[in-house]
């Protein structure tokens, strides 16, 4: 038996959690040993702390904190999970750490938690300088080793994770007869991305819901009303299904039950771009992607777009139609992008292992010709530093009557802060095609001045 | 089919770059024996470092226009070169306009204007679908293209590569350039980096250059194509170095200069390297052996098409450019990279013209 990898993963978000807790599901005879530190954050379900503690000892240290305990030099290989800057600065901290101290530094892993809808290129970007990067599947890699071929960085390591959630033991066994007839849809806190759709997808969902009376469909958002998260939605799905519709059909319900519970009853399950698609599978229910908002790369669902999930719940009588049609996701295009059964933690841990006995110099980032910054904000909120840029250029684009460049800035500050009502203001104004419209939309929202002092 | 060799062919553009790169596209076709029609809505734009290319008439029309109008009977084809959700939305309205029209809808060919690479270039392609052609740059573009359709229900649409065909000059890949002068043109882009902050960072840091090399001159060559407003001016390198001149007196170093409306391709034309963020008419500069500069100062963006310099092999930071000897051996681009951006290919008209005619067959079995 091998000697025991002494693990430690580092999350901060809920969904970064979830992650590494599916990266502590391994078998015992791989040897592993799990250490979680959940970074303390408002919000974090107090259940999923509790989940984590099923895999692994769970600690709750900030990251400064983290850094100087004594125990971090007894850790084979340390896994980052956390946003893209924080990536790069906790490698930066660590290494810093391990110098001052004299201590050999672990093996850094990280990775992308779930399927990456965008921006993949420069989330490589910030994990450069690891050790070994986690990816999904030959999809992920393919698109890795295109991006670095040429550079000195071609060689860079990575490990298959695959998409799969959901431990084996844990698997459904019920009959599908069984099952409920009953339509799960997953909800996404930004997917689809404008309100307008987001109403429009609500009741489409209700008059599918008025015309299968022997089905219920079950809304299971994202997070409860009171919970944060990453993505924390424009408003809660709660509101608006109450403003979309007023009155909820009888047979339409929203749940917070886990959405694991949830599939393991029931017999379908939608989403416009939710990773929950291989939630679905693990479990048994069939998933399908829905459609009615085109297949954009916007909304993600480009992602599946030859999966053969996808279907326009619009053009079906009935759940009972849209059941009888339902095809089996392509198997070409399921082991593309990374869920087959040969992509699971346990590849990850091999890889470890592989480093540990055969240590390769990570390349530097500043080779002349190859040079990659990662500009990295050291203080406790980059998130706020990134919205202060992308409100200030966005205010920029407004006085130079850019519309276009100041929409793309207040989406992006809409994602990072989705709450906030005067981004949401400005960003309706400058969407405005009247001429008049804007400027009485602008006049009406404040303009964003940073204040010198938080 | 029609006999003849010459085919006739409607070529239609919005954004900048996009009518830039298609002027050079119809120019080029002409050349080789087509009846080139242009058209596109910006024709009063009396500026800039790009127009040069076409020297034919141009139809006052928006690609929408074309797509609605009676023009397009009466061409072989139809390129349309505009963002990637505009040209969905060209596809579609001109498909309608055929069916209400009653006449069938000839075949529509399209491509991004500049290479790209990774997001955007799938982003991009997806939009594109649904055209009977579509033109790509080189073998890079091809693989992805055959990895977004390889499992795909349909036939993919038929793709040609052209190469670099935006840049009018003939291609002088490798070779090394005739120094004339000891000067760096700087590339400047409307939208990078965006905020006022970011830009103040990089005027000083080529300030500090300027400083570094007494004897060398920095161009800041503006886009002036992209500055349609007194405002966009006012925010441009120009204006703060204009403001730094007269508010911060001495301290901006005399060999910082700014280059005139349209005078990038004699600005280059002297230059011994061209720097840039993410600057499409860096290509002009590759394309005339003229060492280029990647800046990595300002991180790396997904969406300002970073993604594109990555294995060029120039991606390096202007703080790190400390003496005349490193700006004299600056190395030529990456040639694994050059190829897989279609550096290579330099007869991407007779490709396309090819790919035009197989389609037309087709279309007439």
């Amino acid at each position: 038996m091998n000697d025991t990898l002494r693990v430690l993963l580092i999350g901060d978000t809920d969904s970064q959690l979830r992650y590494c807790r599916v990266l502590s599901q391994v078998p015992a005879d791989m040897n592993v040993q799990i250490t979680l530190n959940a970074v303390p954050r408002d919000g974090t379900p107090e259940s999923l702390l509790a989940q984590l503690a099923e895999v692994g000892t769970v600690w709750q240290l900030p990251l400064d904190r983290l850094l100087t305990q004594a125990a971090m030099a007894t850790f084979d290989a340390i896994g980052v999970f956390l946003t893209g800057s924080k990536i790069a600065a906790f490698r930066k901290q660590y290494k810093q750490a391990c110098q001052r101290r004299d201590i050999v530094p672990a093996v850094l892993f990280c990775g992308f938690n779930g399927v990456v809808l965008e921006n993949f290129e420069e989330g490589i970007t910030w994990r450069l300088g690891y050790d070994l990067i986690c990816l999904n599947g030959p999809r992920d890699q393919q698109r890795l080793r295109r991006f670095l071929r040429h550079t000195p960085f071609a060689a860079q390591a990575v490990a298959l994770t695959g998409l799969r959630r959901v431990r084996s033991a844990a698997m459904p066994s019920s009959d599908w007869a069984q099952r409920a007839r009953r339509l799960v849809f997953a909800e996404q806190v930004l997917m689809p991305r404008t309100a307008t759709d987001r109403y429009q997808m609500i009741r489409t969902l209700a008059d599918l819901a008025h015309r299968s009376p022997a089905w219920q469909i079950c809304v299971k958002p994202r997070v409860r009303p009171e919970e944060r998260t990453f993505h924390a939605g424009q408003e809660h799905i709660t509101q608006t299904i109450e403003k979309a519709l007023g009155k909820t059909p009888a047979n339409m319900v929203i749940s917070y039950q886990p959405i694991a519970e949830l599939l393991r009853d029931s017999r379908l399950m939608g989403t416009i771009s939710s990773t929950a698609v291989f939630d679905a599978l693990d479990l048994g229910c069939r998933p399908l992607v829905i459609a009615d908002f085109g297949c954009q790369n916007e909304n993600g669902t480009s992602f599946f777009k030859d999966s053969g999930l996808l279907h326009c719940l619009g053009h079906y009588q009935s759940l009972d139609e849209l059941e009888g049609q339902l095809s089996s996701p392509d198997p070409r295009w399921l082991h593309w992008v990374g869920y087959d059964p040969q992509y699971n933690p346990g590849v990850l841990y091999s890889q470890i292992r592989n480093i540990l006995a055969h240590p390769t110099a990570v390349p530097s980032l500043d080779i002349p010709g190859y040079h990659i910054t990662q500009i990295v904000c050291d203080g406790p909120n980059n998130h706020g530093a990134a919205l202060n840029q992308l409100r200030m250029a966005a205010e920029e684009a407004i006085r130079k009557r850019r519309w276009q460049e100041a929409e793309v800035m207040l989406q992006k500050a809409q994602r990072l802060r989705p709450e906030n009502r005067n981004i949401n203001r400005r960003l309706k104004a400058v969407r405005s095609k009247s001429v008049m419209l804007r400027s009485v939309r602008l006049a009406l929202s404040q303009r964003y001045q940073p204040r010198t002092q938080e | 089919m029609d006999q003849r060799l010459n085919l006739r062919l409607l070529l239609t553009a919005s954004g900048d770059w996009e009518i830039h790169a298609c002027g050079v596209l119809a120019e080029q076709l002409q050349q080789h024996g087509c009846d080139v029609f242009v058209a596109h809505s910006n024709t009063d734009s009396g500026s800039p470092a790009f127009t040069s290319a076409w020297h034919g008439p141009v139809l006052p029309l928006s690609p929408l226009q074309v797509a609605i109008s009676d023009l397009c009977r009466h061409v072989d084809a139809i390129g349309i070169f505009a963002a990637p959700d505009n040209v969905r939305e060209f596809r579609q309205t001109y498909q309608l306009a055929c069916r209400l029209a009653n006449h069938r809808a000839g075949p529509v060919f399209s491509g991004p204007a500049q290479p790209l690479r990774g997001d955007l270039l799938e982003a991009d392609l997806l939009e594109r679908m649904g055209c009977e052609l579509l033109c790509l740059h080189g073998p890079e573009e091809a693989e992805v293209l055959q990895e977004l359709t390889q499992h795909a229900r349909q036939p993919p649409p038929a793709s040609v590569q052209l190469g670099l065909w935006q840049v009018p000059a003939p291609p002088r890949w490798r070779s090394t350039a005739e120094h004339q002068d000891r000067s760096i043109v700087f590339l400047e882009q409307q939208d990078f980096p965006a905020t006022s902050s970011s830009r103040n960072r990089l005027l000083a840091l080529l300030e500090q250059l300027a400083h570094r090399l007494p004897d060398w001159t920095i161009v800041i060559q503006p886009d002036y194509r992209q500055m349609e407003t007194p405002e966009d001016m006012n925010n441009g390198l120009a204006a703060l170095l204009h403001d730094r001149r007269h508010n911060v007196h001495g301290q901006s170093p005399a060999n910082l200069q700014v280059g005139g409306n349209g005078a990038l391709p004699a600005v280059l034309s002297h230059a011994s390297a061209a720097a840039t963020l993410t600057s499409p008419a860096a290509l002009m500069a590759i394309a005339r052996g003229i060492p280029v500069i990647a800046l990595a100062d300002f991180g790396f963006s997904s969406a300002g098409n970073s993604a594109f310099w990555m294995g060029s092999g120039v991606m390096r930071t202007l703080e790190s450019l400390q003496s005349e000897q490193q700006l004299l051996q600056l190395p030529p681009v990456h040639p694994g990279w050059l190829t897989a951006i279609g550096g290579d290919i330099n007869d991407g008209m007779e490709r396309l013209l090819m790919a035009l005619k197989q389609l037309l067959e087709r279309g007439q079995r």
